[in-house]
């Protein structure tokens, strides 16, 4: 007869050394993994994937040398927007600046002022046509725009900002768009 | 000296050493003292929630680099050579703006999708021999940004280097 062993209480309990050690390796790829958003990178901004995208990594991470203007779509934030709404502009935005359609002078008032305060910090900005190429340790002190529109939004939105930019005296630019996939040919 | 008279472990024939006055005593079970782990697994589990319920997952981006063109600076040839002529790309919508074809000089039907685009620039790179030929993008006003990016990509890919955005369509 098979003898049955009694456990009181006291001897029952739970292995939870496997489950802390899940739980820590969690938390070290969420830590590892996060960003912490910033003001200059606004959401609910629908970024273009261009084929064979050219678009080089960058962090995001608010850098001293760079503005960056956001251009969100009208349908920014809805679920099934319409063509015609997504199409229009809701408002540019630098760092927590909002400007309406319209507002060109302020905005480039505003990029010049920013572009003064790098320049008094860290000084001038180097030849116009230096860091064109875009090639890693070329120029990365010059102050440039960068243009962070959604992709619905039309061109006559858009290129306003960059008419801004030029009247702001900028001469690099830069275009955020998503970067090619994981094997797909750059 | 004094032998080990610790719990036989079935195949562990080592004989362990003990030294005198340390003999485990009969009976209860020593007790440990070990650091309290309670609130150290909740805050655990506090932060993994927090990141659980936060976190969003993003693509990568990135930034195609350009150039603007400089303020109230015409630019003048001081080579001989002439400046060469520019390849101008129009970019035209369809009726519902979901997508978009391509123009572009020396090319005499519509170019319908950015890789075939991509194409023929190399290609008259390649017939040219020069990277300094500009390129300019004349997008139609109403053509959705998503499309005139491509073109640019798409003309950065040839590795020209000089590429522009006209401010009127042509």
């Amino acid at each position: 007869m098979a003898k049955h062993q009694v456990y009181s209480c006291s001897d029952v309990g739970f292995n939870m050394t496997p489950m802390i050690d899940c739980t820590f390796q969690l938390i070290i790829f969420f830590i590892l993994a996060s960003q912490v958003a910033t003001d200059a990178y606004a959401s609910n901004v629908k970024l273009v994937r261009p084929v064979d995208s050219q678009a080089i990594p960058i962090a995001v991470a608010p850098f001293p040398n760079k503005v960056v203007v956001n251009v969100l779509s009208a349908a920014a934030g809805e679920k099934d927007p319409d063509p015609e709404m997504a199409a229009g502009v809701k408002f540019y935005k630098i760092n927590q600046v909002k400007f309406n359609v319209g507002e060109w002078d302020r905005m480039a008032d505003v990029i010049k002022n920013m572009r003064t305060e790098y320049e008094k910090q860290y000084g001038t900005s180097k030849a116009p046509s230096a860091g064109a190429s875009g090639k890693e340790g070329e120029d990365d002190r010059q102050f440039f725009l960068e243009v962070r529109a959604d992709q619905r939004v039309k061109w006559e939105d858009v290129a306003p900002v960059i008419r801004a930019g030029v009247e702001a005296g900028i001469s690099k630019l830069n275009i955020t768009a998503l970067t090619a996939r994981v094997g797909e040919s750059r | 000296m004094a032998i080990s008279a610790k719990k036989p472990v079935e195949g562990d024939e080592t004989v362990h050493h003990v030294p005198p006055g340390k003999k485990e005593k009969k009976g209860k079970p020593k007790k440990y003292p070990q650091p309290p782990m309670t609130p150290m697994i909740d805050v655990t589990f506090q932060l993994l929630l927090f990141f659980i319920l936060t976190c969003e997952f993003r693509e990568t981006e990135g930034a195609i680099p350009g150039t603007l063109p400089a303020k109230g600076i015409i630019t003048q040839a001081i080579s001989d050579t002439p400046p060469p002529d520019p390849i101008q790309i129009r970019v035209i919508p369809s009726a519902n703006r979901e997508s978009a074809s391509y123009e572009m000089t020396g090319v005499t039907v519509a170019i319908g999708s950015p890789h075939e685009l991509g194409l023929l620039l190399q290609q008259r790179q390649e017939q040219i021999g020069s990277k300094e030929v500009p390129i300019v993008i004349f997008p139609n006003p109403d053509v959705p940004w998503g499309f005139v990016v491509e073109a640019f990509n798409q003309a950065k890919k040839a590795k020209f280097l000089k590429i522009g955005f006209a401010q009127q369509i042509m």
